[in-house]
């Protein structure tokens, strides 16, 4: 400042005759604005530290800061007829603002508040020193910027008082000029005697503090709160769940979202990008999963089926009998108490006798088809050998454990009763031939994805259906294919017989009707169990060129399609932007008692005891946590007037202010 | 069931493209070479023009169910109505129709760029977005920078008539009109800094319920400061001797690269992924 004291004296005397008199306040102002910004630079990593034990106690630096104090002070009294003319003149108010505009681009062009270490292998040694040195690396909140916007505040001050601007034609720029000065007010305000803070809660739990960190020294302060918070819920609200189609393009290691479709009700094919596919939608399945469809065949190619349907001919779900299939062959009906069991030979007097008999458990293995073979299912008994799967292969059933457990201290495999409740079944596969390589597994009856299944390199896929032993029901009815006829069972012995009339409806099941298949199969079908959105599916047919062909498509397992000019992925997937919003439930307890209750979201925080409460952070990992920030503002009234205010000086200003000039100077004329 | 494009609205888009396109290759003839005929064609144009850009932010507005200034081909939509607006009510105030082709210019640019860029679906508005602060903000701002878009024009106007216009005959009539230009250039300001400047108070206010500061040197934030300074320093110059006319139109058509910038330069920050502003 001296500087600038220094000239603004010598050109005090009077305008140099050959510049323009606004030339050199523009350079006086240029001198002043660099001279407070090269004071306060210099002063700024001792202001950093500034505490004020830290100047009084040691004498010296408090007898510097006095004299530095009482020299500027002089200084600006003796000049203060200049200054005041300069801090209040148009050029000096035009080159705080260029200087503020600056500083401010400097400011997004210079990476602010990173580390330290980074500003040199960023910007080279030199210049990223200079920025470390000058505190761009942290510039709006340096010494010397803000200080700048004290001058401006300063000199907004003196700029109303010179203008007289309380009078009405200036009341524009009474408005504008002071909201500025009140919003500057408000910010200083805030910086001492605001906090700033933040609150790491997890549901149930309640704190009393929040926790602020420095900006300078990076240390955690803690703020009490006269009063405790609970969090008693987060929770996160989610959109509508939607499913749509990606188009994906490889992008060196990347892919680009190139296009994104979703169902609608309409017809048409899409075109895949320029990757020359096209595709359309056949069939979509909210809730997909596999059914089971029946279809009738010719004789030799299916097997005896027996189709349980209710009186408004719903298909019962899984009440459909495959004769001769061990564990497939009986079913309970609902409610209904009887069993019903289907055969489609006629019982022979001797096999009719058996059946008051008790049954054995028994054991069947089921072996997924695969390109060559159809699935089959092998009723196995331990110790024996099967060939399956058109005697590719064969099994060897090894032992058989009812309630299997793993003996960690002998490392084997035991049963721990005898009851049934976790049946495994030790099973070796062998291919046929010199080659064939042997696999040994436990198939486990309620686990049978457990194990190998399904994968190539270990054979065949089997899964292992325990059925349990039998006993003669009570009840029991035993359909019988061949002669459309219902025996009633009573402990294993024939009751009635009832020859089925009409469709098969049985009179004593009057909201039962079965269907007689005699040559039928089981296909796997896509289908939806209901319409909801829980696990969607879509069939698609892709085709390009003169080739064609349908796909089916899981958002939740499936994997995306390469189309054929293999850089483009075709995806099917739930859309990614579905969180709505983030929602705490906080209870303030002061004094003992519950003050306020209120679910804080992003753009809607609650207010209590002048903090007030912003819904800030979450954990992807932990759904109980939520991240609050706490603000305590006392300056925001300031604020507010001073925006305010700004608002309705501009428009004053430049709408109502020409036409009071206008109505004063019409009378004025033609007086 | 099949599919469509999200956005279905979309091949309209290249529908107001084209009539913008239509309006600007009548509006430039027109105006340049007196002819009122084509002018007035060019009007009714650029009147299609912004009926359709009203049926396309409409329709817009209801497919997404929010308000649709999220993305920037949602802004690039909307800005080009705005300017439509803006443009409009200078022709009828001011009969100022020179505008039309600088309108459907920059228009046409605005539009030809969402049309080879268009959003890959509707997003929904994330939840720091989700505040009845946003559409007064959003639209308080683009209705500023389309009035100072049109305050660019005029001073760029202003400048070009002296450069492009010599001859000594016409002297006078150029002096007029250059004064014209530039008081309507003014006239813009005054109106696009008043709302700039509510903008930045709704932008303040907003922040303050969203995230807890009216204030963040966030660098959008800080461009938009530097708008609202660059146009602040036009003003006070203004009354400045020496300053006005010709240095005043240069500062204006600088400041409106200062718009320009915090509009749509974002990205190109190094300090932008600390931004919560930066259009995707």
């Amino acid at each position: 400042m001296t500087i600038a004291q220094a000239r603004s004296k010598a050109a005090g005397g009077g305008p140099e005759p050959t510049k323009p008199p606004h030339t050199i306040t523009f350079r006086r102002s240029a001198a002043l604005v660099l001279g407070v910004v090269a004071l306060l630079g210099a002063a700024g990593p001792w202001l950093r530290s500034w505490t004020l034990s830290s100047i009084v106690a040691p004498k010296l630096h408090l007898a510097l800061f006095a004299g530095v104090l009482s020299a500027l002070a002089t200084g600006v009294w003796l000049a203060r007829q200049s200054l005041y003319r300069l801090l209040t003149s148009l050029p000096f108010a035009v080159t705080l603002l260029g200087t503020v505009l600056f500083l401010t681009a400097l400011g997004t062009v210079i990476l602010q508040g990173g580390p330290a270490a980074d500003y040199p292998s960023r910007y080279g040694k030199g210049l990223g020193g200079a920025i470390l040195a000058l505190g761009l690396d942290d510039l709006f909140h340096t010494a010397w910027f803000n200080g700048l916007l004290v001058l401006l505040s300063i000199s907004l001050a003196l700029v109303v008082v010179r203008r007289r601007a309380w009078r009405l034609p200036q009341c524009g720029f009474l408005l504008s000029h002071g909201g500025v000065i009140l919003v500057l007010l408000g910010a200083l305000v805030a910086n001492v005697w605001g906090f700033k803070g933040f609150i790491d809660l997890h549901e149930g739990e309640t704190v009393t503090e929040a926790v602020s960190m420095d900006r300078r020294t990076q240390e955690m302060e803690r703020r009490a709160l006269n009063f405790s918070l609970r969090l008693d819920d987060f929770e996160i609200e989610r959109h509508q769940p939607e499913y749509r189609f990606y188009v994906y393009r490889m992008e060196g290691e990347k892919y680009r979202v190139l296009r994104s479709l979703g169902l609608r009700d309409s017809n048409g094919w899409a075109f895949l990008a320029d990757s020359g596919a096209e595709f359309r939608v056949l069939r979509a399945f909210p809730d997909y999963y596999q059914e089971a469809r029946v279809k009738v065949v010719p004789a030799g190619e299916g097997g005896p089926g027996l189709r349980i349907r209710s009186a408004n001919d719903v298909l019962v779900e899984g009440r459909l009998l495959w004769a001769g299939k061990p564990g497939r062959d009986q079913a309970r009906l609902g409610d209904w108490e009887q069993a019903v069991r289907f055969v489609w030979d006629r019982p022979t007097p001797d096999e009719e006798a058996r059946m008051a008999e008790e049954g054995p458990e028994g054991h069947v293995l089921v072996v997924a088809g695969d390109g060559c073979c159809p699935a089959e299912e092998v009723a196995v008994k331990p110790g024996g050998r099967y060939p399956i799967l058109m005697g590719r292969f064969h099994v060897e059933v090894g032992s058989y454990m009812p309630d299997f457990v793993y003996d960690m201290e002998t490392r084997q495999a035991a049963t721990r009763s005898s009851a049934p409740n976790n049946p495994a079944l030790f099973v070796s596969i062998r291919a046929e031939g010199e080659s064939g390589v042997e696999t040994h597994r436990w198939l486990f009856a309620q686990m049978p994805d457990y194990g190998g299944h399904g994968k190539a390199e270990s054979g065949p896929a089997l899964t292992y259906r325990h059925l349990p032993s039998t006993r003669p029901l009570q009840r029991e009815l035993l359909v019988v294919g061949q002669s459309r006829e219902v025996w009633e069972l009573e402990n294993g012995r024939v009751k009635d017989r009832t020859v089925l009339e009409c469709e098969g409806r049985f009179p004593k099941m009057p909201d039962y009707t079965f269907q007689f298949l005699e040559s039928a199969r089981e296909e796997i079908e896509p289908a939806t169990r209901s319409n909801e959105w829980k696990n969607p599916a879509v069939e698609i047919e892709l085709r390009y060129g003169s080739h064609a062909e349908s796909l089916l498509l899981q958002a939740m397992h499936g994997e995306p399609i390469l189309l054929p000019d293999g850089r483009t992925l075709l995806s099917f997937e739930p859309k990614p932007d579905d969180i709505k919003g983030y929602l705490s439930r906080l209870s303030v307890m002061d004094q003992g008692r519950e003050m306020v209750q209120k679910t804080i979201r992003v753009n809607d925080p609650l207010s209590y005891g002048g903090f007030l409460f912003y819904q800030a952070n979450y954990r992807k990992e932990d759904s109980t946590y939520s991240g609050i920030q706490v603000v305590r503002d006392p300056g925001l009234p300031l604020v507010w007037t001073g925006m305010v205010m700004m608002c309705l000086g501009v428009v004053f200003s430049f709408y109502v202010r020409p036409k009071i000039l206008q109505r004063e100077s019409i009378p004025a004329a033609e007086s | 069931m099949s599919l469509e494009l999200s956005g279905g609205g979309h091949w309209l888009v290249g529908v107001l493209a084209a009539v913008h396109g239509g309006s600007l290759v009548l509006a430039a003839p027109g105006s340049f070479l007196k002819r009122k005929s084509l002018e007035r064609a060019a009007l009714v144009l650029f009147l299609a023009a912004f009926a359709i850009n009203t049926w396309i932010m409409a329709g817009r507005w209801i497919e997404a169910g929010r308000p649709p200034f999220k993305t920037l081909y949602e802004t690039l939509l909307f800005y080009p109505w705005c300017v439509g607006l803006v443009t409009l009510v200078l022709i009828g105030l001011h009969r100022l129709h020179v505008l039309l082709a600088f309108a459907s210019g920059v228009s046409v640019i605005g539009l030809v760029y969402a049309l080879t860029h268009p959003d890959v679906e509707i997003i929904h508005l994330p939840p720091a977005l989700q505040s009845g602060w946003f559409v007064p903000h959003v639209v308080t701002y683009f209705v500023s920078y389309a009035a100072l878009f049109a305050s660019c024009v005029l001073a760029l106007l202003s400048l070009a008539i002296p450069v492009f216009g010599k001859g000594e005959a016409r002297s006078n009539e150029h002096a007029n009109l250059v004064r014209r230009f530039e008081s309507h250039a003014n006239g813009a300001v005054m109106f696009g800094f008043s709302a700039l400047t509510l903008g930045l108070v709704l932008g303040a206010v907003w922040g303050k319920y969203a995230w807890g500061d009216y204030w963040s040197w966030d660098p959008k934030e800080n461009w938009a400061l530097v708008t609202w300074l660059a146009y602040l320093v036009y003003l006070h110059l203004e009354m400045v001797r020496g300053w006005r006319g010709r240095r005043a139109m240069v500062l204006l058509v600088a400041a409106f690269a200062a718009v320009v910038f915090t509009y749509l330069g974002m990205s190109l920050l190094p300090t932008s992924s600390d931004s919560l502003h930066v259009y995707q």
